[in-house]
């Protein structure tokens, strides 16, 4: 997968210098490279009351890299597209409380599934990579500064969502049945996630040179990424993500 | 400057979204325990999923008795703790969660005999769907005394059909409408990366599964044995077995070569002191408490499709004196369609088959 990604990364670097050749001579249109870090979250809005206490969170090394692509219709306004290689990821440690999940667990076919509500320490890793295309409705209001706000279509390439429950214990159907001591214990919903993601984006960059600037970038996705019929969570989860980082004006 | 806001306003926005809410209802309604007065008691109530059940001296009155009951924080029981009973039929016991949602429903025995003659005619359905077996006392109330396999197989395997649980009634019976059916059968394997189960044995016993531990410590999980107030000599009955004629598992999942399965068919009684509660699966074969015990000596298949009588005494295994004004003592009958089923060891098909069976007292002889 990670392959994959690295030669998408060269393809995108060879098409935008192509394009730049031909292009940069038109003021009409302004083409930039991005690359920045990722914050933020794969997170349930708001919060569900279950989750009693985040312990920790680490944004892990994730970051996007990004093709844009800008066509000036008036001198302030314009529409940008491109694309972007998007990895979103987090490990959160949180304390829950009568929390629902539903695992398949076993082999073969004697699989089964043991549902029920879980009390103790959630540990989930999540880092999933996404081929992003956005489109941005684009004002300049001055040389600087260049805002854009608009939406994207992203696919998943690489997902990841995995984790371990301990120190607790679960109610084996719900709050009413046996209760089950859980030291640790691990799931995986890797294969669930859901392949297309798509959300809001807005972004802005700060020109401090000619060419470089400084940029962030809110994508808020609207899309679950897990789908309706998966039962491991109860609640819905998005991908909401900050990214911080520098762009270049080619 | 005002541009600058702009991400910064989303990412309030954002963290405003994502407080911590308000704790949540307690939605559990739990009895966390019985209280019952010294004066009538002969043993410590034994849980058993939505089953209370205790032994009460035979002279306490059992028409009046003002349990004492705690329950989970913010719920509430209706008949109130402390408020007197009549415990001559079974008392139902309804606890409803501070959610106002969730309500457990419980069952509470009280009785004086112990049945001693196990029919396997009377069989209870549980939500899960799979069977299991109770007896009715002198007075014709019911003895919840049995637990299985099958509720450990039930925490991650929803059947709907009661026949495909590993134990189960059987219309092969020798007198009477039903027996009891053990199978051993095929494990999930890996559970949650906790327990790696290969094989689940069809297994009965007197006694109650404390699921608690079932995946950290299985052995501990089956708590065997209820009290019992006569010191028992013989333990009879009928039972047929068929060990499977596949590979015999291992915990570890691999076949053991030229390995046959046995089945379990044993009663053990032991002394409850300040040491020991109940016999579980590490100790239910060896323990310094033991008094006494009945093990089938030939564990291997029967002849035919027939029904075998069985006859055997109880050996002295330590050499403990019976007292029972100041000692409370339990018997454990154990079933199980692989001997060593609770290490998760046999092999899948192999079946056995009981009924009738009894315990002869002192008392009786």
């Amino acid at each position: 997968m990670k392959q994959k990604l690295i030669i998408i990364a060269l393809l995108l670097g060879i098409t935008s210098t192509a394009m730049t050749a031909q292009i940069l001579k038109r003021d009409k249109w302004e083409c930039k490279v991005f690359a920045g870090y990722n914050l933020g979250g794969t997170s349930p809005l708001p919060l569900p009351a279950e989750i009693r206490k985040i312990n920790s969170w680490n944004p892990r090394i994730t970051g996007t890299v990004a093709f844009h692509v800008t066509r000036w219709i008036t001198p302030d306004w314009g529409l940008t597209t491109g694309l972007a290689i998007d990895v979103k990821g987090m490990k959160i440690s949180a304390d829950v409380k009568y929390m629902y999940t539903r695992l398949e667990v076993g082999e073969g076919d004697n699989t089964g599934i043991f549902s029920g509500t879980f009390s103790g320490k959630n540990e989930t890793t999540v880092q999933n990579g996404y081929i992003v295309l956005p489109l941005l409705a684009t004002w300049r209001p001055k040389e600087a500064w260049t805002f854009r706000l608009g939406g994207y279509f992203a696919t998943c390439q690489s997902r990841k969502f995995e984790g371990s429950a301990s120190d607790g214990y679960i109610r084996s159907g719900g709050p009413t049945g046996d209760r089950i001591n859980i030291e640790q214990a691990t799931f995986d919903f890797s294969e669930e996630v859901r392949k297309v993601d798509a959300g809001l984006m807005a972004s802005a960059d700060y020109f401090f040179t000619k060419k470089m600037a400084v940029f962030g970038q809110l994508s808020w996705g609207l899309v679950p990424i897990f789908p309706e019929d998966f039962e491991g969570l109860s609640y819905k989860m998005y991908n909401i993500y900050f990214s911080l980082g520098l762009a270049y004006r080619l | 400057m005002k541009t600058k806001l702009f991400p910064v306003l989303f990412l309030l926005s954002l963290l405003g979204t994502s407080c911590i809410q308000e704790e949540p209802l307690n939605p559990e309604a739990d009895i966390l325990s019985f209280g019952l007065p010294e004066s009538i008691i002969i043993s410590e109530p034994m849980f058993n999923q939505n089953d209370i059940f205790a032994i009460i001296r035979s002279d306490a009155d059992m028409t009046n008795i003002a349990p004492e009951i705690t329950v989970t924080d913010g719920a509430t029981i209706v008949p109130a703790s402390g408020t007197p009973q009549d415990f001559s039929q079974p008392v139902v016991y309804t606890v409803t969660a501070a959610d106002g949602i969730h309500q457990r429903v419980y069952t509470v025995q009280l009785t004086s005999a112990t049945v001693t003659n196990y029919t396997f005619e009377y069989w209870s359905e549980h939500t899960a769907r799979y069977e299991t077996p109770y007896e009715l006392n002198s007075d014709n109330v019911r003895q919840n005394i049995w637990a299985s396999s099958n509720q450990g197989m039930a925490i991650y395997q929803q059947f709907t059909d009661k026949y495909k649980y590993p134990v189960h009634s059987t219309t092969d019976a020798v007198e009477g409408t039903f027996g009891a059916y053990m199978e051993t059968q095929n494990g999930p394997g890996n559970i949650l990366n906790i327990q790696y189960i290969p094989i689940i044995a069809g297994s009965l016993f007197t006694g109650s599964m404390d699921l608690g531990n079932a995946l950290l410590d299985p052995l501990s999980s089956t708590k065997f044995g209820i009290p019992f107030t006569e010191v028992p000599i013989r333990f009879k009955g009928y039972y047929k077995y068929k060990a499977g004629t596949g590979d015999y598992i291992g915990p570890d999942g691999n076949p053991r070569p030229g390995v046959i399965d046995s089945c379990a068919l044993y009663a053990v009684f032991y002394k409850v002191d300040e040491n020991l509660q109940s016999l579980d699966g590490n100790t239910v074969l060896d323990h310094p408490n033991i008094v006494s015990m009945a093990m089938l000596p030939d564990k291997t298949s029967t002849e035919g499709d027939e029904f075998v009588s069985f006859d055997i005494p109880f050996a002295q295994v330590n050499d403990i004196e019976v007292d029972f004004d100041k000692y409370t003592y339990k018997l454990a009958v154990v079933l199980s369609s692989s001997f060593w089923g609770q290490r998760y060891e046999g092999t899948p098909g192999s079946n056995l088959t009981v009924d009738n069976l009894e315990i002869i007292t002192e008392n009786e002889q």
